[in-house]
């Protein structure tokens, strides 16, 4: 019962961590239908930048945590409007390159500059636990990723909905041709998208990088990418609601495919690798997913004209 | 207007052809005697110590091989798939193990790895029919993260007694080299090179210019079963079959109405692509003979992607081409990075990831300036050098050749290549 609490608490603040990457692509899948293969390493960059200011520079880590959000968005916006807004947005093949071109670029700039050593990361949260019991222990970095996960869900909720920038997001989103006529200056919007889900973005990493047991290298986000991917397919790709959702349960299925196999004696063999083999999980759900039900639990239905 | 203009089918015509074809013929036979004795080859006009080895040459056959499967996919049949490592993978480790712990000879695996990984493409093609574009990017990219781990597995590591398997983390080493067969002039061949006025030098002195035999049979071997794979390839995509894949990509639904069986084809496209993509992958494992899990995760399938539009999308020497684009690029930045110690005064070290910068960044500007590719570049600059009018009706009159000509080429190659930027071009 220990283990499966502490498993449960393990799930849910990895899973906070993916769900706020899976926002990050829900914002600009909304906006472009376009999955960013880019989000990933723009988050990581993000990361490294929040580093940079915290342990080299000496800046309390909100701050940097701050302005390497508002970085990676203008970063974001200029990537958007340079590389992005060129193409054709019905044309999905050269988009792809493109995020492709730039997950590729930014890992490897971030390997040029920071190289493949890890290093200690400076916590976001207060050190120790909130309680201990038996090998369960709740720690204060569970419980800030998953209340700051929740605030910002409701922030981004806030914004979308309730101001006047939001409503043009929401109404590109929908129909960019007829947003365009009614006066909605696109370019900007989808610039906002881009930024807004950079922004989101760094959080996301900084927030999953914080954990006392991780440490910061350049190859971090692509787990994270690939269990956020599968999170916001299950959700809905253009769900906010369901990227939460989505997160929390790819957290939670994560954690307890490594309590099966430590708890399974036939399994022994698993432990050594499960920890690598429970991205086959996230290999099955997004199958699945798409398979049964490709809009998701929470997604609009496509509807195909011919 | 072009430097030369010749009606297709006219001696001169033929003449043009037949002295590209010798010239490309001569290059490919050269090859392996270019190199020197340590197998490494010295670029001339770039400065610095700049090497290119011998096993470059085979591994860019191999990619190359794979990114014609991937090109059958995404050039022809319009379907992103993110996850040619994990055929490529599959194809080497297959060898690998034939190979190494059944005793088999290279050239009898394909008679598992076709087969195989033809099948394998078909399982994930499946799916596929329901996953479209983006979805199928993604679904398939997941394929090639899971792939190193795959290997790893104890169970595919080692099994039975003596141990048997893919040897894990380990990395599994295949007798690389073959003795060429008595009948191969190999020794002619060398003397032939040597003895050539002028360019003799470079191709070294003395029997065989001290090089191992093994390796100059090992490229031919590897020469002929990519010959075969491309020769193949290109009557696929001449054929029925090929005809299909462009019509689907060009637009799914016309091609439902005109009676093509769209899953039928689309399946069959990712078969085809995943067994050329193993082929790829047995000839790396039998030209480099070392196998390691990590060899074939996610960045050698964004790899080939970037070969791929590189060389050219649906275009059959940008496979080529793009396979040494992408292990050359990297060997060299890698040996830059080795020789420099700065740039712009940043410290440089040879186990910092250039590459990936380099070819991020000319994956975009392809992508930006040349939506063709270096072929597209090509054929532009051949349309400039030389003009085939195509032969009249008897008895028409000959008009002038307008200057907006529709030459595209000589014929031997091929048709216009379609750039990434409008995969969908109404013929």
């Amino acid at each position: 019962m220990q283990l499966f609490l502490a498993r449960v608490i393990d799930g849910l603040s990895n899973g906070a961590a993916y769900a706020a990457i899976a926002l990050a692509l829900v914002l600009i899948y909304k906006a472009t239908t376009l999955i960013n293969f880019a989000q990933g390493s723009l988050a990581m960059l993000g990361g490294f930048v929040t580093y940079v200011f915290a342990s080299e520079q000496g800046v309390p880590i909100w701050i940097a945590l701050f302005i390497s959000m508002l970085l990676s968005g203008l970063l974001a916006a200029g990537l958007e409007r340079t590389l992005i807004r060129p193409f054709d947005p019905s044309d999905h093949l050269p988009l792809v390159i493109i995020t492709l071109g730039l997950l590729l670029g930014i890992d490897s700039i971030a390997g040029v500059i920071w190289r493949n050593d890890p290093r200690a990361f400076p916590g976001l949260f207060p050190d120790g636990d909130v309680f201990t019991w038996g090998t369960t222990t709740l720690r204060w970095y569970d419980v800030g990723v998953i209340v700051s996960v929740l605030i910002m869900v409701a922030l981004l909720e806030l914004l979308l909905n309730k101001t006047k920038i939001g409503l043009a997001f929401r109404a590109v989103s929908s129909n960019l041709e007829s947003s365009r006529l009614v006066g909605i200056k696109v370019g900007q919007t989808l610039m906002f998208g881009w930024a807004l889900a950079a922004a989101v973005g760094t959080l996301a990493a900084v927030l999953y990088i914080s954990s006392p047991i991780r440490q910061i290298e350049p190859t971090f986000m692509l787990r994270v990418l690939i269990f956020s991917t599968a999170a916001a397919a299950l959700g809905g790709l253009d769900s906010i609601k369901g990227a939460l959702i989505g997160g929390l349960i790819m957290g939670l299925l994560q954690a307890f495919f490594g309590y099966l196999s430590g708890w399974s004696k036939e399994w022994s063999w698993m432990p050594e690798i499960g920890n690598e083999l429970n991205l086959a999980t996230a290999f099955i759900v997004l199958l699945f997913v798409l398979l049964l039900k490709p809009a998701g639990l929470f997604g609009t239905k496509g509807i195909e004209r011919v | 207007m072009s430097l030369l203009t010749v009606t297709e089918g006219s001696p001169r015509h033929r003449t043009v052809q037949v002295v590209g074809f010798l010239i490309a013929a001569f290059v490919i036979v050269a090859i392996p005697f270019f190199f020197d004795e340590t197998w490494e080859f010295h670029p001339p006009l770039i400065t610095g110590s700049f090497t290119i080895g011998m096993n470059q040459i085979l591994t860019a056959m191999a990619w190359g091989v794979a990114i014609l499967g991937l090109n059958l996919l995404i050039g022809f049949t319009g379907q992103i798939s993110l996850g040619h490592s994990f055929f490529v993978g599959t194809g080497a480790y297959t060898t690998g193990i034939l190979m190494v712990d059944y005793n088999w000879s290279y050239l009898s695996t394909l008679i598992v790895v076709v087969p195989s990984c033809f099948l394998l493409g078909m399982a994930v093609g499946i799916p596929a029919l329901r996953i479209k574009g983006l979805y199928l990017a993604l679904v398939t990219l997941v394929l090639a993260v899971i792939f190193p781990t795959l290997v790893r597995l104890p169970g595919l590591a080692e099994w039975g007694d003596p141990p048997k398997g893919t040897r894990g983390s380990n990395g599994l080493n295949v007798d690389a080299d073959f003795d060429p067969p008595a009948w191969f002039p190999i020794d002619g061949l060398s003397d032939f090179f040597q003895g050539l006025p002028l360019i003799g030098s470079i191709f070294g002195e003395g029997e065989l210019g001290r090089r191992a035999p093994e390796r100059i049979w090992t490229y031919f071997l590897a020469l002929t079963i990519m010959i075969a794979v491309f020769w193949m390839g290109w009557n696929i995509v001449r054929s029925r079959v090929g005809r299909a894949f462009i019509a689907i990509r060009d637009n799914e639904t016309g091609a439902a109405v005109s009676g093509v069986n769209v899953p039928l084809y689309k399946t069959l496209a990712f078969g085809l692509s995943s067994a050329f993509a193993g082929v790829g992958g047995m000839m790396y494992a039998f030209a480099i003979g070392a196998l390691a899990p990590d060899t074939f995760g996610l960045n050698l399938a964004i790899f080939f992607v970037v070969g791929l539009v590189l060389g050219g999308v649906a275009t059959f020497p940008g496979a080529i081409i793009g396979g040494l684009a992408i292990v050359l690029i990297p060997e060299l930045s890698s040996q830059w990075a080795t020789e420099n110690t700065s740039l712009f005064g940043l410290e440089v070290t040879g186990d910092r990831p250039y590459a990936g910068v380099l070819l991020g960044a000319f994956l975009i500007a392809v992508t930006f300036l040349l939506p063709g590719g270096i072929m597209s570049g090509v054929y532009r600059l051949k349309r400039r050098l030389i003009t085939v009018v195509p032969t009249p009706p008897k008895g028409a009159q000959i008009a002038p050749p307008s200057s907006a000509t529709n030459a595209d080429d000589d014929g031997s190659e091929e048709t216009n290549p379609p750039s990434v930027n409008d995969a969908e071009p109404v013929q």
